[in-house]
């Protein structure tokens, strides 16, 4: 009982904030770093089996236009729209893991990272669907009546922060659950040795597709609630500098747990970086990330999550062991 | 078949496909890991001849040369004070140093350097006529200059006791150390010969484009597909590559316009798809 | 005579110009306890390399209980009943010698990843269970002491052992051993012994690929000789140990 309290302690804190304020800068900060968190635990569960996904993005990107053109061209509701945006995000994810994650390691780094550039390059060309350059304008949600309560979400951020605050607790419940449950194991089995998980019976290609389409699932449902937030959506949305960033708040947060870490990187990098980009000159985003990243890799390899037990002097866990040296077999 | 023309611009194009490609594989033979910040190598050399050459004046093949040199410290830098010292903590931590490296110098370019385009004239302004076909001279040039330090390199690794110790280290690290092949060395010789080979082909490529802080991303990537076609680790699979991409990426855009960059995709894909260990790797047991 | 669980049928497997393994036949019986042997080099790591399906590039067939195996991937063979015990460091080093064992279950588990993930009761009591079958699976081969220890810094000859019991946590009929006893001290090699015995009562069938020949010799009824890639004799250990080529190619290398 005793694990359960701190992440509802979270939940509850979470749930009161827009008691405290709502203020619509402050808010959007909080709910643009509920969406980077949703994808950061994607990408985190996929690098806990040994793989280093570079076009997180992309999936974003996907389930942004997914949601976008539904909603937009049948007139569908959003909520509907964030769940087709899943599934088409979670169904690319099938088609691209089953070809690529055989390669895996470096080879499925590259082939992700230059997935994300076909993407945009799609988005960009295919006119007729995407309109190019010029974007889509999704719409927010329509104003919901429940007997005399009305939500509307345009005259506030607050229904938005609710919706991505919910959406961050499902994606955290699933992730948390297969990380505690046999699947796991199993993705640890795999990132710690992928030759011995084979040989006992584990089918890598088959736990490789299945956390890298929960990934994708999740990862297109973020896209698609982003691109109704801020009413766009366009081929650089979410492009290759985005996945670096996903990978980035991974990394700054920590790797040593699915869900902690990814919400805190990407809460302290998103915020964050919002107010870098607000306040000071531009460039000031990259260059601090760049240097945040790096020093977290020399000095904190276990993430900002770690930072407690480093302070206690507790023995740490590298967030960045257990995923494989070498991927070449065969000899 | 294409006109004359768009056989030039393959050439050009792969000429500096070649370039960066076989820098970031002479460094993934050595090192074992992938340099993502190649790409914001060859942006910040670009910056570096738009500098010393349109701004300073300095005599381009002086600002050239230049320019390589910084590059290839700026690599050794990079090797010596961050990837060394992470190496034993497995592949993982320094591969993502180079991606944060991708944002540091973005933001270093976009704050020192500004976020606008910039211009670099031409070097070797006017054209010349071979048979039938006027090419400006700015494009002989570029072929000209990377064939020379193609061969260059070439004699350099199969010729001279350096590359031979390059090669050794490459194969068996730990064997060539016991023959007296200074590790250290030859990690920091290589990281030089690959960013500046990055410095050179921006140097070649600045005048003929634009400089900006982004420019880097696209031949980042075109790099990677090249050492992935050609097998990861050969550089005679990355030249193979880079020209493959360069020559198709230019075909492409004649008869497809903008699609073409996505046709280059798809030959990779397929390539990988027939073909995991690309065309010069040696195939799984 | 009872027909053959494992038929290996003109094996042969090229690395470049080198036949690591050249048409090599073999029949095996259910339940039999049968040593491989050879001078360094002669191909027995290839063999074992081949029917865990670690190599799936190579010449011949392999037909396991009356289906053909080979090109199947190596869990797919797991799944069939052949457990493999590597000659190399082959553990789940950052987890203790329990976890690396619960971990080999795998093919035991009988709920299913939705029932995992939504842990539902069965799911519950399997955990429960198969963590009492890890650690009963330590007890004959000496480690259930360790069972906490990180697998990474288990001496060597332990981790051997260690390997034993994850292959015989998938439940396997057939038992693949790569030198189980190198590099272990004189009791943990009776241990071996005795744990190997235990199987072959148990009715698994084993092949021992073994250095030391005499322990071969002792508990084997039935040896396989390797030199070159080519199977130079193939009989009861008596004969196989007077055999002339045998003396030539490998004890008498050894005998001086």
């Amino acid at each position: 009982m005793k694990k359960v309290i701190p992440p509802a302690v979270g939940l509850v804190l979470a749930l009161c904030f827009p008691l405290v304020t709502t203020d619509p800068f402050i808010l959007s900060l909080l709910i643009e770093a509920g969406v980077w968190a949703i994808a950061v635990m994607g990408f985190v569960a996929i690098l806990r089996t040994g793989e280093f996904s570079l076009g997180q993005a992309a999936f974003m990107a996907i389930g942004g236009y997914a949601s976008a053109l539904v909603t937009i061209n049948l007139g569908i509701p959003f909520w509907f729209g964030l769940v087709f945006a899943g599934i088409m995000a979670a169904l690319v994810a099938l088609a691209l893991g089953v070809v690529v994650l055989r390669l895996g390691g470096i080879y499925f780094a590259i082939v992700t990272l230059v997935f994300g550039e076909i993407v945009r390059i799609v988005a960009l060309n295919w006119q007729g669907l995407t309109r190019g350059a010029t974007g889509l304008t999704p719409s927010a949600p329509g104003t919901i009546h429940i007997g005399s309560i009305t939500i509307d979400f345009i005259a506030s951020k607050v229904p938005f922060y609710y919706v991505i605050v919910l959406l961050v607790l499902v994606a955290a419940v699933v992730f948390w659950r297969a990380d505690r449950s046999r699947l796991g194991r199993i993705f640890r089995s795999i990132a710690s040795n992928e030759t011995l998980a084979e040989h006992m019976g584990i089918h890598l290609m088959k736990y490789k597709v299945i956390i890298f389409v929960i990934a994708g699932f999740f990862t297109g449902i973020a896209g698609a609630f982003f691109c109704h937030f801020t009413l766009f959506m366009g081929p650089t949305t979410f492009d290759v500098w985005d996945s670096i960033m996903i990978l980035i708040m991974g990394i700054v947060g920590g790797t040593s747990s699915v869900v902690l870490g990814p919400i805190i990187g990407a809460l302290v990098l998103s915020a964050g970086g919002a107010y870098l980009t607000s306040a000071l000159m531009v460039g000031m985003k990259p260059l601090v990330y760049g240097i945040i990243v790096i020093v977290v890799v020399v000095l904190l390899p276990g993430g900002l999550v770690d930072l407690g037990r480093y302070i206690s002097r507790a023995p740490r866990i590298s967030s960045l062991q257990g995923v494989k040296r070498h991927k070449k077999r065969g000899n | 078949m294409p006109p004359p023309v768009v056989w030039m611009d393959g050439l050009v194009l792969s000429s500096i496909y070649i370039l960066i490609a076989s820098g970031l594989v002479l460094v993934f033979s050595i090192m074992g890991i992938v340099n993502f910040a190649h790409g914001q190598l060859y942006m910040l050399g670009a910056f570096l001849i738009y500098y010393m050459f349109a701004r300073a004046g300095i005599n381009y093949f002086v600002s050239l040369v230049i320019t390589a040199v910084a590059i290839g410290v700026l690599g050794v830098a990079i090797e010596r004070g961050l990837l060394r010292p992470l190496a034993p903590k497995g592949l993982l931590p320094p591969v993502v140093v180079t991606l944060g490296l991708i944002f540091l110098f973005e933001g270093i370019a976009t704050l020192f350097f500004g976020p606008e385009k910039k211009a670099v004239p031409s070097a070797v302004p006017g054209v010349s006529s071979i048979g039938a076909l006027t090419v400006s001279n700015e494009k002989l040039l570029v072929v000209a200059i990377a064939i020379a330090v193609m061969v260059g390199l070439y004699f350099l690794v199969s010729h001279t006791k350096m590359g031979l110790a390059m090669r050794a280290s490459a194969q068996d690290p730990y064997t060539a150390s016991l023959y007296g092949v200074s590790r250290g060395r030859i990690l920091s010789l290589t990281m030089f010969i690959g960013c500046a080979l990055a410095g050179i082909a921006a140097a070649l490529m600045a005048p003929l484009y634009y400089v900006d802080p982004w420019i880097g991303l696209t031949p980042l990537i075109m790099a990677l597909l090249a050492i992935v076609i050609g097998g990861l680790g050969s550089v005679l699979g990355a030249v193979v590559g880079g020209a493959l991409l360069g020559f198709s990426g230019t075909f492409l855009i004649y008869y497809l316009g903008p699609w073409s960059e996505l046709a280059a995709f798809v030959i990779v894909i397929a390539v990988l798809l027939f073909r995991p260990e690309g065309i010069f790797g040696r195939p799984k047991a | 005579m009872a027909m053959p669980i494992l038929e290996l049928r003109k094996l042969t497997k090229r690395f470049g110009n080198l036949m690591a393994l050249r048409e090599f036949d073999l029949d095996i019986n259910q339940g039999e306890l049968i040593g491989v042997i050879g001078p360094n080099g002669s191909g027995k790591t290839t063999l074992f390399n081949l029917i865990s399906g670690y190599y799936r590039h190579f010449e011949g067939e392999i037909i396991y209980g009356g289906k053909r195996i080979s090109g199947l991937r190596p869990d797919q063979i797991a799944r069939k009943g052949i457990a493999r015990v590597f000659q190399s460091y082959m553990l789940y080093e950052d987890t203790s010698v329990l976890e690396n064992t619960t971990r080999c279950c795998y093919l035991r588990c009988e709920t299913n990843s939705w029932q995992s993930f939504f842990n539902t009761s069965r799911y519950r009591k399997e955990e429960v269970n198969q963590r009492a079958e890890a650690e009963e699976l330590l007890q004959p081969v000496g480690l259930a002491e360790l069972r906490d220890s990180l697998a990474g810094k288990l001496p060597y000859g332990y981790c051997r052992l260690l390997g034993v019991a994850m292959a015989l946590a998938t439940n396997p009929t057939l038992l693949l051993l790569d030198e189980p006893m190198a590099g272990i001290s004189h009791d943990e090699k009776g241990l071996v012994i005795n744990l190997i015995k235990k199987l072959r009562d148990q009715g698994i069938t084993v092949m021992l690929v073994e250095h030391d020949v005499k322990a071969v010799v002792d508990i084997c009824p039935r040896l396989v000789v390797l030199d070159f890639g080519r199977k130079i004799a193939d009989g009861r250990p008596e004969e196989v140990t007077t055999d002339r080529k045998v003396i030539e190619a490998y004890l008498g290398v050894e005998q001086g």
